[in-house]
């Protein structure tokens, strides 16, 4: 008894007490146990499963190969890697996400590391303002800039509406108009705001007196920015370019829509079009080489932590952060920065919302002007299809898009906030570096590929678990998986920041684990639970990588109806629900910020 | 050896923000002065612009005999131009640099032969006992060796001024004694003029050959430690200088020149002192001007004494004395005795003042 109580009032000691106390059962460590059992399974198997598919001959081949189904063979990877059509399956589509990838994340990298600069580090005025737009672009779905794009620079070569250009008369060439160039510049703009996000944070975090100490000792400014803030920052700049250069390898909807017309394939393209024709081997193929590729992504992510955990930036008292001075350059920069944004969300907000108000876009006359894509009971353009706010399918499609994203972010948020719970309380052992890395997998992983090895895991029932092919379950599953890291990674800064002793004050008191998880826990995480599971919400509504290999006739979300009208030419309808998803998006931010009180660029601004 | 002139410096930071408002100090070359005040008083302010980190708005700020700021002449020497060290409360020591590499920085700018380098860069780890730790990182560092690379890092480019903003406020209390040690003989041997902020009245006092203590931009005293001790020049610089505070009886009524009743015959006594001074407003005396006797024991008042009689509301034993907190009506007051002499909560005594060490001020808290 005396033991007992030593241990009850030791407060450090407390809790690993319970834990290691013999012949009992600690609540924690069972919790560990299953929550990485479920992440085992939903994060891990998934990837195994994709080797398998990718040498085992699957049914649709057994009479072409002249095996037997489930047999070992591989033709897949030959089929992708050496023979005639591995340049157009594989070789070539590697190459160009490649490619772009880098190209994106080069930009994304700058453009943010400079935005960032500006707004976090000078004297510039409407710091709040420019701040918050700054993170508009990532709340559109990914493939808006895509969409206003081939709305603009649209030539014949497409059929449907002629671009706006066109219109206008100008001759657009295909480079410009399709391609590996305006996918750049569109997936930048999307993506700037992640770099923006990262690097503001970090430069949030440096003590400006580093930089003032390397001018005392005569450094100017040009020396100080490459000799210390640049080599700070390095942390920063990498797990940034990590994340970007993922998510680009990740993308569907912008290679599509811009890529297609020209045959310009990534490997998310390629990957959707062997699905799409029927060879899943391959597909397992394509999928396994974009995990590799995220794989490979992790890997350096883990050692680029090692390597800069040596001098993380050191918090202390009297840091100081005193803004750079513009001077004379204050309103120039002023009217740079407002004009980049007016250019990445004003810009192509309008072109969209614009040409679901015309038949031709373009043309402004007065008859071409017209409500009925929004409107009309049945439009006379080029298919009988109900106005969007008519149709009875946008709006079960949108039910469903809201289901998706709403529960999928609710399991995310819940399961997010155990995995934090149990990997700060178990950190002691094995079990918390495992659920950790486990659940923080995802983040770089590609969208596309994660769907693909969900698409293969779930095709079938395996043991106790059903086919869920095809039902709203299963996309609701990968969605809360893919966001699991979103949830996590909050909720585990959280955890720390509470420390165990709001915990261990209710343990003295006689509460048990029940009582303390629903009474002292999770109350206190309230806050970061409700924002976590909004931005996975915000996210899921604008999710198509993801989905698009999840989806299925009858089973449509908002994002991969939109993609639909453009398979079937219908711009101005396509263009209109991403204005649908992005008025969602606006709209949920704006509430959370409201309810929480928090904002994405929360601090940046000032 | 080099001296800092400012004249009649004043910083805005906006229009109704005044950081320093005309501020003239004089620190002679070799000198180690003290900036001291509370928090927002301007004195980091006043250091930075000595440092050029920051521009004045008025005035002239002349080192060593040349202009380095003067806004009325358009004049300013940027901040890697002023050959000054400067070290930082935080310490801003770069994380991804080793030690040694923090160190041999500045002297990499000033484009120093390799060998030359090594060897200053040995010379100012060794001055300041750091010489093992060379191959570290600043995160793999305590805080007071963090503190000590940082001022290696500023002696080895061998500035004539060394500017220090509070750098030892984040060090815990035994370090900080040894700091200032360090610092008191390390000015002995390099003779360099030294700029030091504070809030802590106890390390200006200990460490500083000229205090200047600062009050909300202004300047409040600029003299030897002693002086700002023995002959506070204003009510800001007694109560703030020295501790226990000094005990401050003032006026509750000026205009009537009525004293709240238990001081009548003292404050009687100090006016007397002052011949009917109609001056005087507020009357100071430090703890040690104090005996302490118990009011059932008699004790003749001697002459230049008074009395003022109060309860004992609480003993706090600091080891080598003891700090009693009296209360006299609702002014606290604070008296230092030996160890040895007991008293009892709420027990009433006699606070018996010598009158030679009382501190006389007026209506706007100026000595007499």
């Amino acid at each position: 008894m005396k033991l007992h109580l030593r241990e009850r009032f030791s407060t450090h000691e407390g809790m690993h007490a319970l834990i290691k106390k013999k012949g009992s059962i600690n609540p924690t460590m069972v919790l560990g146990l299953i929550l990485a059992l479920v992440l085992t399974y939903l994060i891990a198997i998934p990837v195994v499963m994709l080797i398998t598919e990718s040498v085992r001959v699957h049914s649709i081949d057994v009479s072409y190969f002249q095996q037997e189904e489930g047999a070992f063979t591989l033709r897949y990877f030959q089929r992708a890697l050496a023979s005639r059509v591995s340049s157009v399956l594989f070789l070539s589509p590697l190459m160009n996400t490649l490619v772009i990838a880098t190209c994106i994340t080069l930009c994304t990298t700058i453009v943010g590391y400079i935005l960032a600069w500006i707004i976090t580090r000078t004297d510039i005025r409407l710091k709040r303002i420019f701040a918050t737009l700054a993170v508009v672009p990532f709340m559109l779905p990914s493939w808006s800039y895509a969409a206003a794009w081939i709305t603009l620079f649209k030539n014949r070569k497409q059929a449907g509406a002629p671009g706006i250009l066109e219109v206008m008369g100008f001759t657009i060439p295909d480079y410009l108009a399709y391609g590996p160039l305006p996918i750049i510049i569109c997936l930048t703009m999307h993506y700037f705001p992640l770099a923006f996000l990262m690097f503001g944070n970090a430069f949030q975090r440096i003590d400006s007196q580093m930089e003032e100490s390397a001018q005392i000792l005569g450094a100017n400014k040009l020396q100080t920015a490459i000799h210390i803030l640049l080599p700070v920052m390095k942390p920063a700049i990498m797990s940034t370019i990590l994340l970007t250069f993922a998510r680009t390898v990740g993308t569907f909807g912008t290679p599509y829509t811009l890529g297609r017309p020209v045959r310009f394939n990534t490997l998310s393209t390629s990957l959707y079009f062997t699905y799409q024709s029927g060879e899943p081997g391959v597909m397992a193929v394509i999928a396994l080489a974009m995990l590799i590729i995220g794989a490979l992504l992790v890997a350096l992510d883990v050692y680029v932590l090692r390597e800069y955990k040596r001098y993380v930036t050191m918090g202390g008292k009297g840091q100081m952060s005193r803004p750079f001075t513009l001077g004379p350059m204050q309103i120039p920069m002023n009217l740079l920065v407002g004009c980049f944004l007016f250019v990445v969300i004003v810009l192509p907000l309008s072109i969209l919302a614009l040409s679901t108000f015309m038949v031709t876009p373009g043309w402004f006359v007065k008859d071409n002007f017209t409500l009925q894509f929004w409107f009309a009971e049945e439009t006379r353009v080029r298919e009988a299809v109900p106005g969007l706010l008519r149709d009875p399918t946008l709006l079960s499609v949108a039910w469903t898009s809201i289901k998706v994203a709403g529960i999928g972010a609710l399991i995310c948020g819940t399961l997010g906030t155990l995995v934090g719970y149990a990997v700060v309380r178990l950190q002691q052992y094995r079990l918390s570096k495992y659920l950790r890395h486990l659940s923080f997998l995802p983040y770089l992983v590609p969208g596309i590929g994660f769907g693909a090895a969900y698409l293969v895991l779930f095709a079938t029932g395996r043991g106790p678990i059903p086919a869920l092919y095809g039902t709203l379950l299963l996309m609701i599953l990968a969605m809360s998986v893919m966001y699991l890291p979103l949830t996590t990674r909050s909720s585990i800064s959280s955890m720390a920041q509470m420390g165990a002793e709001p915990e261990e004050a209710a343990m003295i008191l006689g509460a048990g684990w029940f009582t303390r998880m629903f009474k002292i826990v999770i109350p206190i995480q309230k806050r970061s639970l409700f924002s976590g599971i909004l931005l996975a919400f915000i996210q899921g509504m604008k999710e198509l990588s993801l989905v698009i290999m999840l989806a299925v006739p009858g089973l449509e979300v908002l994002t991969t109806l939109s993609i639909r009208y453009t398979d079937n030419a219908l711009m101005q309808m396509s263009n209109g629900v991403i204005l649908i998803i992005a008025f969602v998006t606006f709209l949920l931010t704006a509430v959370s910020q409201r309810l929480t009180k928090t904002s994405l660029a929360q601090g940046i601004g000032g | 050896m080099i001296d800092i002139k400012l004249e009649h410096i004043v910083k805005k930071y906006t229009s109704d923000v005044i950081a320093v408002d005309d501020l003239s100090l004089n620190f002679e070359p070799g000198s180690f002065v003290c900036l001291l005040g509370p928090s927002g008083c301007g004195k980091t302010t006043t250091l930075r612009m000595i440092s050029g980190l920051e521009r004045a708005n008025d005035g002239v700020i002349t080192i060593g005999g040349e202009i380095f700021d003067s806004p009325k002449q358009n004049i300013f020497v940027r901040p890697e131009h002023r050959k000054l060290g400067l070290v930082f409360q935080s310490y801003a020591l770069w994380p991804h640099m080793t030690v040694q590499e923090n160190v041999d920085f500045g002297l990499k700018l000033k484009k120093i032969s390799k060998e030359q380098r090594s060897r200053i860069v040995d010379e100012s780890l060794d001055l300041l006992r750091m010489g093992a730790y060379r191959k570290r990182y600043p995160a793999e560092l305590s805080g007071g060796q963090q503190q000590r690379v940082a001022l290696a890092r500023m002696l080895a480019v061998q500035p004539g001024i060394l500017l220090l903003d509070e750098p030892l406020s984040n060090l815990d209390a035994a370090l900080r004694l040894e700091m200032r040690s360090e610092l008191k003989s390390l000015h002995e041997r390099l003779g360099s003029t030294i700029v030091f902020v504070t809030h802590d009245q106890l390390e200006a006092m200990s460490l500083a050959t000229h205090v200047a203590v600062m009050k909300e931009g202004k300047l409040e005293q600029y003299a030897d430690p002693m002086t700002i001790y023995l002959k506070p020049a204003t009510e800001f610089v007694a109560t703030f200088v020295g501790s226990p505070p000094m005990n401050m009886v003032g006026f509750s009524d000026l205009e009537g020149q009525r004293w709240k009743a238990p001081f009548k015959k003292a404050v009687a006594a100090f006016i007397r002192m002052d011949a009917d001074d109609q001056r005087i407003c507020k009357v100071g005396f430090r703890a040690e001007a104090v005996t302490l006797k118990r009011s059932d024991d008699p004790h003749p008042l001697k002459q230049n004494q008074t009395c003022i009689k109060g309860h004992i509301k609480a003993v706090l034993p600091t080891g080598p004395e003891q700090i009693v907190s009296i209360v006299v009506d609702d002014n606290q007051f604070y008296v230092v005795t030996p160890p040895s002499l007991c008293f009892e909560n709420g027990q009433s005594v006699d606070m018996v003042v010598d009158l030679t060490m009382i501190h006389v001020f007026d209506q706007k808290g100026l000595r007499i």
